[in-house]
């Protein structure tokens, strides 16, 4: 949930997909489809590093 | 044992990354910079680190699996992530920082192996770099390798619940208090049980609320676990439902939960000494089992939110209540800035709130919609909405969340937003204005839209 750097300035982003699979699985259905989020849940821990300069 | 703010280049023996210390973490709590749930000890979700949204991706991994708590980083440069897919999958993985998976625990068979519950959990390390992690029934020590130390079954100490993540005292033992109210704590090197274990007077709160339609489908988490961890997230049917925090150099043990009262709440102090645990005061709150409690940085202060956004703030000591705060929002633990500024949101309202900690006064308060204004295209039916969903992290270069931008979709009785892009939101802490944002591949916190 937290995003969460080290000392680097890499910063960790660990994802739940709680919001979005919610709409993808359980409200989009429902929807037109021209109303659809079309947002995949994924999950898992996504890391990004600076750019250098 | 009280630890400074430091950094030190730890090239000479801990590896070749830089090095910096969680604000306040008492030993034997691993020199790292992010060393439990919250960040440190405190639960502040401080870390004295300048980071910026100038980045570009690095590296992914554990696609699919759902993930709850924030990467735990020991000081030689590897980092835990628990998940909880379940049954045949493993659910404790150690990275390097760079991205290679250097051990997991072996895919779960059954209860007895490490289970989906750990997904709720933050592993926390030792000095000497081992790990502590629990689950729905155990708690587990593991060497930095992998190999497992020990196991605890909590089934044999009377406890029925998990610790949402376990924590250390500062005279070294390690412990938690699990979600139906029992404060236990353990020998380190062996796993022996330390102290007899404490019995909190509470009850299981309000009851489960239902489940969204559709959440965490996809294999995201284990179908088993959804209806508890919903109930974890949102406080209810069980006792306890946060990580407790711990004073860095009283060691005195904050925790909050469902009173004995179900519509009640309670924030306790409690002291571990001479082999006893043992309660120091039990603070009447608001109703539900509340937010993780979070320790001001002078260490004289507790706050917790209670289910209807009333914050309070209790002497450390004696447990009066010093100052309380309505709609303070807190959906999850407050974030504490060195200055002792208090960060507390409302994830659907789309709104950060900041209050001077030492009264209560409110400093500001802002929603995000404009954000989605500017990054969403414009909808002829629907208008653009910003969600706040992940808890807020305290840097020295402002602070950092997740911000869900939505069209409002106002099709049926009640308006829900459906998120259609997820941003990394760095926040000017004196004023709440949006610095930069940085694309996320997917929503990260217990947001549920319309609920």
């Amino acid at each position: 949930m937290p995003v969460v750097p080290d000392a680097d300035n890499n910063l960790y982003l660990t994802l739940s997909g709680t919001a979005t699979s919610i709409f993808k699985y359980g409200v989009d259905p429902q929807l037109p489809f021209f109303l659809r989020s079309g947002f995949e849940p994924v999950g898992g821990i996504q890391v990004f590093k600076p750019v250098k300069e | 044992m009280k630890r400074i703010i430091r950094s030190c280049s730890a090239a000479m023996a801990l590896g070749f990354f830089s090095q910096t210390v969680a604000a306040t973490s008492p030993e034997p709590y691993a020199n790292s910079h992010w060393v439990s749930v919250h960040g440190d000890s405190h639960n502040s979700d401080y870390v004295p680190l300048s980071p910026s949204t100038k980045v570009e991706p690095y590296w992914e991994a554990l696609e699919g699996a759902a993930i709850f708590v924030g990467p735990i980083f020991d000081t030689q440069g590897q980092l835990y992530v628990p998940t909880g897919r379940g049954q045949g999958t493993s659910h404790l993985h150690a990275f390097s920082r760079d991205g290679k998976l250097l051990w997991e625990t072996p895919p779960m068979q059954s209860l007895d192996d490490v289970d989906y519950g750990a997904v709720i959990s933050a592993p926390i390390i030792d000095t000497d770099n081992n790990v502590y992690s629990n689950d729905l029934n155990q708690l587990w020590s593991f060497t930095p390798e992998g190999e497992k130390r020990w196991v605890v079954n909590f089934k044999d100490h009377r406890i029925d619940g998990l610790f949402i993540t376990p924590v250390f005292h500062p005279n070294g033992w390690i412990g938690g208090v699990s979600s139906d109210g029992k404060v236990a704590f353990f020998h380190r090197d062996s796993g022996k049980l330390a102290a007899p274990v404490l019995t909190l007077p509470v009850s299981q709160g309000k009851p489960s609320a239902d489940l969204p339609p559709g959440i965490w489908q996809g294999g995201l988490i284990a179908e088993v676990f959804h209806q508890p961890l919903w109930d974890i997230l949102y406080g209810r049917n069980m006792a306890v439902t946060n990580t407790p925090a711990i004073h860095n150099t009283s060691g005195r043990l904050f925790i909050t939960s469902a009173a004995e009262n179900p519509e009640d709440g309670v924030l306790f102090g409690i002291d571990i000494a001479d082999s006893k645990i043992k309660i120091a005061f039990a603070t009447p709150m608001g109703g539900g089992s509340g937010t993780s409690p979070a320790i001001s940085p002078d260490g004289k202060l507790v706050y917790a939110i209670d289910d209807h956004g009333v914050m309070i703030a209790v002497d450390s000591e004696s447990g009066d209540v010093k100052w309380s705060a309505s709609d303070t929002m807190g959906q999850a633990s407050p974030s504490i800035g060195p200055d002792g500024t208090v960060y507390s949101f409302n994830g659907e309202q789309g709104t950060i709130v900041a209050i001077d900690g030492k009264t209560g006064a409110i400093k500001w308060r802002r929603d995000y919609h404009h954000v989605a204004k500017e990054q969403l295209n414009w909808h002829l039916l629907f208008d653009r909405v910003a969600t706040v969903d992940g808890l807020i992290t305290v840097t020295d270069t402002g602070l950092w969340t997740f911000l869900d931008l939505c069209y409002q979709v106002d099709l049926g009785a009640t308006p829900f937003p459906q998120p259609r892009k997820v941003v990394v939101a760095q926040i000017d802490p004196g004023s709440g204005e949006v610095i930069a944002t940085f694309d996320s591949r997917d929503a990260s916190g217990a947001c549920c839209p319309g609920c």
